[in-house]
Order: C-alpha cells, then structure tokens, then sequence
C-alpha cells in the first residue's frame, strides 16, 4: 500500500490540529454538527473530540438510520411478520432494535420468520425461491440506500415476481436538516455533511443551508485527517463570515451526484406529505412513499399499517440526543438500564448511533 | 492517563477495538475491485459485476454506475450490495484502511459474503439467554 502513507501521516494530522487551534477563537464557543452516524462513529473511535479545542464543540446529527426509525414503524413492519405466511427480511442493523413487543431478532426467536439480507436483491431472490410464501423487505436508510430499493422495486415490477413487497421507511437528509435548523433550542454555527449520501444527492442540495441559513456546510469524508480537515474548513468559512458548502470529499462525492440514482429515485418514489422521526417529530416531505406505478408491491397497500404512533419509555432521551441538545451520558438510563446488551433506544444499536458509540469508545474505557 | 485512540494511531500502535459481533453497519460503504464485468449472468436486464475485496468474491449489481465505463481492474464503492460509485485505487485503499481501522473490516467481508446463519443461531440464542436473565 504505497499510497497511504500521507493520510497516515501524523504529522499533517498535528498540523491540522494546530491549525484549528490557531483558528478557533477562544472566546467563542463553536457547535458544529456532524450529520452522519459513519462520522459520529469515527470521531468516538479516534477520540477527535479530545483533540480539538474544547471550544470547539461536536454535536451528533440525526444520520443513523436505525436511530431515527420511530417505535411505531418498527412495530408496524413486525406485525406484518405476525402471518406465518411471511417472510421478513431487514438489513442486519435492523435485528436488535427494540419495537414495544421486541426486537425483530427476539421475534425471530419467537418463530417468526424474519432473516436478514444483506441487499434487498437479495430479498427479491428469495422471494423468487419461496413462490408460496411472501417476502417483505423492512426497507430503511437514507439516499444511499433508497436507490437499491428502488432498483429491486423496478426488478419486480420487470419480473413479476407477486409474492414480494417492501415496507417503505427511506427518509430524507434535507429535511431533517432544515428540521434542526428551524428548531429554536438548537444552535449550531456548521455542518460535517454527509459523505456517502452525497455520492447520490450530490452537494448542490446543501445550498439552503448555506444560503438561507447562511451555515457553512463542508462534506466531509471519514478520515481522521478529513474530519479534522472539515472542522478547519468550517472554522475558515467562519472567520471570513462566509457560509458556503464545500466539498471536501471531492475524491468520491461528484457536485452532481449520481445522475441515474436520482432518476431511479425519482421514478419509483415520492414525497411522503409528513413521516415521523424518532426525537425530532413529523416532518413535512421528509420521507420517500412508493408511487401508484409500484403500489403492488407496497407492503403498507397489501397489508394495511395502522399509522401506529408509540411513544418512547418515559425516562428514555434518545430525542435530545438525537436533536444534539443533550451528550449521550447526560441521558438518565445511559449505562444504567439502557446499554449494549440492553438496549432501550436504538441509538444504542447501530454502531453508528451516538449513544453505541460513545459506550464503545469513551465510556468503556474510563470505567475500567 | 490512558492514552487517546488517535495519540496512540500517531505514536504507531495498532487499535483492536472489541466489537459486538451482532452490530452490523450499514452506513460506511466498501471498496471492492471488479475482476470480472458480467460473468455468467442468465439474468436478463441485471448487469453486475464479480468484485473482489481481500479475496472475498461476490457478484454485485453495477446499474447505478452503468454510465462508467467499467473494466476489470477498476474500484468502485459498495453499498447493500450495489456500485453507488467509481473510485480511484488510492481512495480505495484509503477506505479499506479506514474499515481496518475502524474494526469493521472482518464485519464488512462477513457482509460480503452473507450473513452465516449458524452465526445468526447462536446469536439468537445467546440473546433469549440474555433475556430470561
Ligand atoms: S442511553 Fe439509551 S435511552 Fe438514553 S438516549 Fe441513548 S439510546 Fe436512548
């Protein structure tokens, strides 16, 4: 490997580091938010958050996929497994989330028969070996991910493969975003966009956000050296009174994005008029629904969903650390009731969601 | 004081994180080099590709990027089992290293391949284990 060397350069890591020392003013107390759970994951796992003036204050953003999925969803898809003529099928960071009746992977113990799949063509597949059953894919994720489904849903339509559906969970980033931005105790002065939600959406998207909400915006690969390289950005953008988005992740992320997902997403999907997200609430046209073209294989059209609402255990904070306004251990059940093993809130899950992370990476190794 | 997992990145030792063999991420995405464009497809209408990562092959669908012009040799960054983009080597090796780093990477090959299901069984056991304690 000849080529990794300047990323593992400590040197150039040092000297990021000094730069955003130099940069940050230490009278003014800086909140920049990281979207997305892969940055949020990496900055626990290096301990960048001890390295950087703190002044220089991270907040976690809601781009955990899992994490922001409401209870009630979860719920929804599990009594879908409830016919024993069902096949469920979820990504594996699905398996433990907890829904009021259990985690799908408890369920999945009860005999329901729920297995996890690691693309949805995959779940198309098995619907093609299973004629006499019927196969549901527990779709999630964000751009990245919709794109796949969205291709499987256009595979089954050229197929006619009848037994498959998919229940349809993708959700926006945009949305959330303007979500936090308008939520009046947050106050953040940039973002870490996301880096692989913006192969597909590209970086044109952002442009609200340093527009109308005149916030630097600078996407952000999952380096060490680019996360740190995104904080000086931002800082840069700040002292100059800029706002702009910046693509620091320009040896993946195109400024167009990736032209044919966006067409597929927008042959299969539309705009959900309001979906709910776990901490933040319903948000207008933040979530993608399956179009009439498809709706035969829309799980929520065959088997009914009930819009079941379900609210969170009382002491439970995942919507503070979610929306960034509370740290994971200022949570009254982190480490406590709710942990790895036990899990209460998703965020505990996915290695991805705040709360995981910090357990994994902080929390364990100053308790032992 | 312990030292910083990043402080101990820069001062050479290598960080083995332990990690809940049931956490599986679906956000980071990896890197997989084509070593074959279309091998034996009887399906119509699906182009894929045969990748490989560190040995491990598995066919993956490459229509999201069908306008690249993909030959062997060529990276591209995998996503639930889709190309969602054509990358440079460097980058590339610069992502498995990340997933190296991250502990991740024996948890993408394990994504690659599909999941095992003696695996899933035991964790499930060990869970209503867990449960009834
Ligand atoms: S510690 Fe548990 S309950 Fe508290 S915010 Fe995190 S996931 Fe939610």
């Amino acid at each position: 490997m000849q080529y990794v060397d300047e990323f593992r350069d400590s040197r150039l890591i040092k000297k990021t580091i000094e730069m955003i020392q130099q940069l940050a003013d230490p009278t003014v107390h800086y909140r920049i938010m990281e979207v997305c759970g892969g940055h949020t994951f990496s900055i626990y796992r290096f301990g960048l958050h001890d390295l950087i003036p703190s002044n220089v204050e991270l907040i976690h953003g809601p781009g955990c996929p899992v994490c922001v999925l409401p209870m009630g969803r979860i719920d929804e898809g599990l009594r879908i497994a409830e016919d024993p003529k069902v096949i469920l099928t979820a990504f594996g960071d699905m398996m433990r989330v907890p829904g009021q009746t259990g985690s799908p992977l408890v369920l999945k113990a009860k005999g329901r028969d729920i297995r996890m799949v690691y693309s949805p063509l995959d779940s198309l597949k098995l619907a093609k070996e299973h004629p006499k059953k019927e196969v549901v894919f527990f779709a999630i994720g964000f751009e990245t991910t919709a794109p796949a489904t969205a291709l499987t849903l256009l595979k089954a339509q050229e197929w006619g493969i009848k037994n498959f559906s998919v229940f349809c969970n993708h959700v926006l980033i945009l949305p959330a975003i303007r979500a936090i931005l308008d939520s009046p105790d947050m106050r953040l002065d940039g973002f870490i966009g996301p880096g692989h939600v913006s192969t597909v959406i590209g970086c044109r998207p952002y442009a609200f956000v340093a527009q109308n909400y005149k916030k630097p915006i600078v996407i952000s690969g999952f380096e060490p050296l680019d996360i740190l390289e995104s904080i000086l950005r931002i800082l840069r953008q700040l002292k100059e009174k800029k706002s702009e988005v910046e693509n620091q992740y320009g040896r993946v992320v195109l400024w167009e994005g990736n032209r044919t997902a966006l067409k597929l997403l927008e042959r299969v999907f539309e705009l959900r008029s309001y979906f709910e997200w776990r901490g933040l609430g319903f948000i207008a046209q933040s979530a993608l629904k399956i179009k009439k073209e498809f709706s035969y294989w829309d799980a929520e059209l065959r088997f009914g969903t009930q819009g079941i609402t379900l609210t969170d255990p009382k002491a439970a904070q995942c919507g503070e650390v979610l929306k960034g306004v509370l740290k994971p251990y200022q949570c009254k059940l982190f480490g406590r009731s709710c942990n790895p093993e036990h899990p209460v809130g998703a965020l505990m899950v996915s290695s991805e969601g705040a709360c995981a992370a910090y357990f994994h990476h902080v929390y364990q190794k100053t308790e032992v | 004081m312990k030292p910083l997992p990043l402080l101990k990145l820069l001062l050479g030792i290598d960080i083995n994180g332990k990690k809940n063999s049931l956490q599986k991420d679906m956000c980071l995405a990896i890197p997989g080099k084509i070593v074959e464009m279309d091998p034996n497809d009887q399906t119509p209408f699906v182009q894929t590709a045969l990748v490989e990562v560190s040995s491990v092959r598995r066919r993956i669908n490459i229509e999201l990027i069908k306008d690249e012009e993909l030959k062997p040799g060529d990276w591209v960054l995998i996503h639930v089992g889709f190309a969602l983009a054509k990358i440079s080597e460097r980058e590339a090796q610069d992502q498995l290293r990340i997933l190296s780093m991250l502990g991740e990477d024996k948890q993408a090959m394990e994504e690659l391949q599909g999941y095992s299901m003696e695996e899933e069984k035991k964790n499930i056991k060990d869970t209503i284990l867990k449960n009834l304690i």
